[in-house]
């Protein structure tokens, strides 16, 4: 994960002529995927019920099937890509506003701040998927939930507490898959510059 | 949507067949500002399918109120289990769900801490019952008990506050929980209110950490009936809340009301706010007419409050580490005139202000900077010093930045000599550039000097700083009293000089190395001075008072000594010599050094112990003599007895013994020395009796001819002697000689060579004797060795008269005139 961050970093020092939109992309959803897991980590040892616990149920967010053709082109893949962050960007605005709420005001612990820290990190990475688009005047980066659907039908802060977690693990889910795709992507079009 | 039901109750109406239902709206449903409803399902407890359905819709008016419902049950109470369920609806969006998994009740109640809690775990049909735990409780022992098949129940005492996120309930895995919160009641304590601007109050109070739970969180602050909506600050458990009152110069009560779930708290300060008022810190703090020495400073007020309120305010100015204060005061005040400032120095402002009557706190400062304006320097501080050579050293001491106001370019020294009948009047002058800090003048002893420094800078010159040098009166002799440091320096008093218009002066310099030390002026009127620069321990000074009489300063007194003693180093005392005088030993040795001393020298101390007298057998004893003589240059032992010992020296100091130095020696018993001196003597004597014999020997001949001469034979013709041989008589009386070359000679040979040993005789013209040979001794034959002419012819001891007698002359030369041996034959 170190070697990670030092190429992630690297790759963002670079000048930025040098450094493709892919390239960028690449390390942003490198460091999102990291933080992401550090905020899972630190949540499970505040509610330490949840150690090694795998919550039931699917995805929260999902691609639609019909959306995925057989052998999806790269700018699809990049718009799929894009909406499913910006869904987690929803889902964390509304994890944000649910704990905010029940605290009764801003906490100042570990938790809160890399929790900021991973929201400015998605809302970075999802401006950098925005450029790959082919039309990003189009795209939007903010959050597209209300944060009015009910927390799994249930009431209680044990229920939020489980839907942070489950919201938390889909995060995660969605970065490593963002880094996956868009290292491809980034490959897939350093090979076509070479040629 | 969390809307929903609390405190529900199921209550069955057995005689009317029928159950009633009533429950409360959570705090939840308290924010919708709008109508909604709620579902209510009634389940058979067994397969949880619906048997029936209703719905209470609230009005926007009736929220927050107690909600029934009533349900008539087709069959008997008594026959069937049900199971009811109540669910907020609001536009569409449904609370509870149906309990498709297993429940924790109750969910987020907030308990005090030491409560027993009962939680129950419903599970579905169909699903087995595993276990319930709770977060933090785990190494407790706890019971479940089974109230039906599908209900559990476990009782925890919750010993321990929750954290702030709650203590977890779980049933069957962490899927399925509820939290609780065990906290207490509020415990908010040290509530102080004032008023900040004359127009609202606030309130300061404490709260205690370990009761930060959730329950606590949650707790409702009201000061003076109005809620506080941002009351905490959390990371210091302090909290604060602002009301807008007005504020009336009369003492009242401000209350301020905590309440959670768990109880209620009030805590009242009363007081006059008009006497408690904490001003906002000044705003716009601006400095203006920046001068050499003074400057002017003006800020606003936030409110307008303080244009009618008597203010005093404090304002520091700090500067090259020093910090100044100075206070002002006035209604409304705004602005300060800072006067006393240093030309061309940083100053750093801090302002605080507070109320003049019945003052409160000071308020929160504010802070600025700026740079007085540069000046000329201030005059420099002079002194002289002269040299042996008829030199004098004009010195300075350089100006700290207080006092240069700016960067110096130079120094000017002039000194003159003002005219006297026909003399001339002579002016000199130097420039100096710095770091330099002195300069040489010869100034010519027999008449009397001015001497003049001035310091220039940007600004212009400096105010001269001058000092009278008088005539020379050399044989001066001040008598030099002791001095003794005392906490780092020497403190000094003087007696007044009535002449004394300018002053005092000291000086100091180390006494050994004779060159411009440091000095200090003393204003008129002070008599006493502790001075600390440049003085270093174990060196001694020589510390000079001057009265300044008309610029000319004169020698008042002088003194010597230490600013601190130090131990003087081992083996300053040198020159350690002894002598054995009877039965006491003398130790000498030569004085310190004044300069080596790094202490007075009070006396001397002298140790001597015996060497070997532990290994003898012998009480090791140790002793000492003493001198309290600084100027001792020996000391005695007495009754020291003969043996080895070891001595040792040391000067005595207030400091304790230093400079020790040690000689080790042997005490003889005195006859052993005129044993020694006989025997040397008796040693010189026989050696110059035995050089004595050998000369003796070695010239006997010489010695025997000078003391004993050999008598002269008489002259015989030969006729007489051929009578004598006629006769047949040959009478050789042979009588041994003492010469030790003197032989037994063969008679026959002694007659056959006659005639030939009397020709050499005869051709020298001499009358006729033997021939005598070198040593008078007729030689012929030697047949027996010297020895035995010795040995013969002496009885005296060989030691003694070897040495001390010669050999008395043969007695055959002279007593036998016939005695042929030694008569030549004469030759006819």
């Amino acid at each position: 994960m170190a070697e990670q961050d030092g190429a992630a970093d690297a790759v963002l020092d670079e000048p930025a002529p040098r450094r493709s939109g892919t390239g960028r992309a690449v390390a942003l959803a490198r460091l999102l995927h990291q933080e992401c897991g550090h905020l899972l980590q630190l949540y499970r040892e505040r509610e330490s019920f949840l150690d090694d616990h795998t919550p039931e149920g699917g995805r929260i967010v999902s691609l639609s099937p019909d959306t995925l053709g057989d052998d999806p082109g790269v700018e699809e893949r990049v718009g799929l890509l894009h909406a499913a962050l910006r869904q987690c960007l929803g889902l964390l605005h509304c994890l944000t506003l649910r704990e905010v709420e029940e605290e009764m005001g801003e906490l100042e612990g570990e938790y809160e701040a890399m929790r900021k820290n991973v929201r400015s990190r998605l809302e970075h990475l999802l401006l950098s998927t925005r450029v790959l688009l082919p039309q990003p005047g189009e795209a939007e980066v903010t959050p597209d939930n209300p944060c009015t659907e009910e927390v799994d039908g249930e009431m209680g802060s044990f229920a939020l507490k489980m839907w942070t977690y489950r919201v938390l693990l889909e995060l995660l889910h969605w970065a490593d898959h963002a880094s996956l795709t868009l290292h491809v992507i980034h490959t897939q079009s350093q090979e076509t510059e070479e040629v | 949507m969390r809307c929903g039901p609390q405190n529900l109750k199921v209550s069955p109406i057995y005689s009317e067949q029928k159950v009633a239902l009533m429950w409360e709206d959570n705090t939840f449903c308290l924010l919708i500002q709008d109508e909604f409803a709620y579902d209510v399902d009634v389940l058979s407890t067994d397969d949880m399918t619906a048997i029936d359905h209703g719905v209470v819709v609230v009005p926007r008016d009736r929220t927050g109120s107690i909600h029934y419902w009533r349900w008539a049950s087709p069959l008997p109470l008594e026959c069937a289990h049900n199971t009811f369920r109540v669910r907020g609806r609001y536009k569409d969006q449904l609370g509870i769900s149906a309990p498709s998994e297993p429940q924790v009740f109750p969910k987020d109640r907030v308990v005090e801490v030491g409560s027993n809690v009962t939680f129950c775990c419903i599970v579905p049909p169909g699903v087995t019952f595993q276990q319930m735990t709770v977060s933090s409780y785990s190494n407790r022992k706890t019971i479940t008990t089974q109230i039906n098949s599908q209900t559990y129940a476990m009782t925890v005492h919750l010993h321990k506050p929750s954290p702030a996120s709650g203590t977890d309930v779980t049933c069957n895995g962490a899927e399925y929980g509820a939290c609780v919160y065990a906290g207490y009641p509020p415990r908010d304590t040290d509530l102080q209110c004032e008023t900040r601007d004359l127009e609202s109050v606030e309130c300061h109070w404490r709260t205690e950490r370990k009761t930060n739970s959730l329950a606590n969180r949650r707790t409702l602050y009201k000061l003076l009936g109005r809620i506080c909506w941002s009351a905490s600050n959390r990371t210091a458990n302090k909290y604060r809340c602002v009301h807008n009152v007005s504020i009336q110069a009369q003492e009242r009560n401000w209350t301020l009301t905590a309440q959670n779930v768990l109880g209620t708290l009030e805590l009242t300060d009363r007081a006059d706010l008009t006497k408690r008022v904490h001003m906002f810190a000044p705003q716009e703090l601006t400095s203006s007419r920046i001068h050499a020495r003074n400057a002017s400073l003006a800020w606003q007020w936030s409110t307008s409050q303080y244009n009618k309120l008597n203010i005093r305010c404090q304002i520091s100015l700090r500067s090259n580490g020093n910090t100044d204060v100075k206070n002002y005061s006035g209604v409304g005040l705004n602005h300060a005139l800072l006067q006393g400032l240093t030309p061309n120095l940083n100053y750093a402002v801090q302002v605080n202000c507070g109320t003049e009557e019945h003052f409160w706190k000071w308020s929160d400062s504010k802070y600025a900077t700026f740079q007085t304006v540069g000046d000329i320097p201030d005059a420099l501080d002079v002194w002289l010093w002269r040299m042996e050579d008829n030199q004098t050293i004009i010195l300075w001491k350089t100006p700290q930045p207080s006092q240069s106001h700016g960067r110096i370019l130079d120094y000017e020294v002039t000194w003159s000599s003002p005219s006297a009948g026909q003399q001339e009047t002579t002016n000199s002058t130097v420039v100096v550039f710095p770091p330099g800090n002195s300069a040489a003048a010869e100034l010519d002893p027999s008449r009397e000097h001015v001497v003049m420094v001035t310091a220039r800078n940007s600004h212009g010159r400096s105010l001269p700083a001058s000092m009278v040098v008088l005539r020379h009166a050399p044989g001066e002799v001040t008598n030099v009293s002791r001095i003794v440091g005392r906490g780092g320096g020497f403190d000094l008093s003087w007696p007044a000089h009535p002449d004394s218009s300018c002053g005092y002066m000291v000086a100091w310099t180390p006494t050994f190395t004779r060159g411009p030390g440091d000095w200090k002026k003393v204003p008129p009127g002070v008599t006493h001075a502790f001075i600390t620069e440049n003085l270093t321990p174990g060196v001694r000074y020589s510390v000079c008072v001057y009265i300044c009489i008309g610029g000319a300063p004169q020698l008042l007194e002088r003194r010597e000594g230490y600013v601190e003693e130090t131990m003087i180093p081992a083996k300053q005392i040198t020159g350690l010599r002894w002598e054995h005088v009877g039965s006491d030993v003398r130790v000498s040795w030569t004085a310190i050094p004044p300069e080596n001393q790094t202490a007075f020298v009070q006396g001397y101390i002298m140790y001597y112990r015996r060497l070997g007298a532990k290994d003898a057998g012998l009480n090791p004893v140790h002793l000492n003599v003493t001198t309290d003589d600084p100027e001792a240059s020996s000391l005695t032992a007495r009754g020291v007895h003969v043996g080895s010992y070891s001595f040792a020296v040391a000067a005595l100091t207030s400091v304790g013994e230093g400079g020790g130095n040690a000689i080790t020696l042997t005490v003889n018993p005195p006859s052993y020395k005129s044993i020694m001196a006989i025997a040397v003597s008796f040693s010189n004597v026989l050696i110059l009796l035995l050089l004595t014999t050998i000369v003796a020997y070695k010239n006997w001949t010489c010695i025997k001819q000078k003391v004993y001469p050999p008598v002269p034979k008489p002259v015989l013709h030969c006729d007489w002697l051929t009578l004598m041989e006629d006769h047949g008589h040959s009478i050789l009386n042979t009588r041994e000689s003492h010469s030790s070359q003197k032989e037994n000679v063969d008679v026959p040979q002694v007659f056959c060579n006659r005639v030939a040993a009397s020709t050499e005789a005869d051709r020298e013209g001499a009358p006729f004797l033997p021939n005598l040979g070198a040593n008078g001794y007729y030689q012929q034959q030697q047949q027996q060795p010297q020895r035995k002419a010795i040995e013969t012819t002496t009885k005296a001891d060989v030691s003694q008269s070897a040495l001390l007698s010669f050999p008395p002359p043969p007695p055959s030369v002279f007593e036998n005139l016939l005695y042929t041996a030694g008569m030549p034959e004469q030759n006819t």
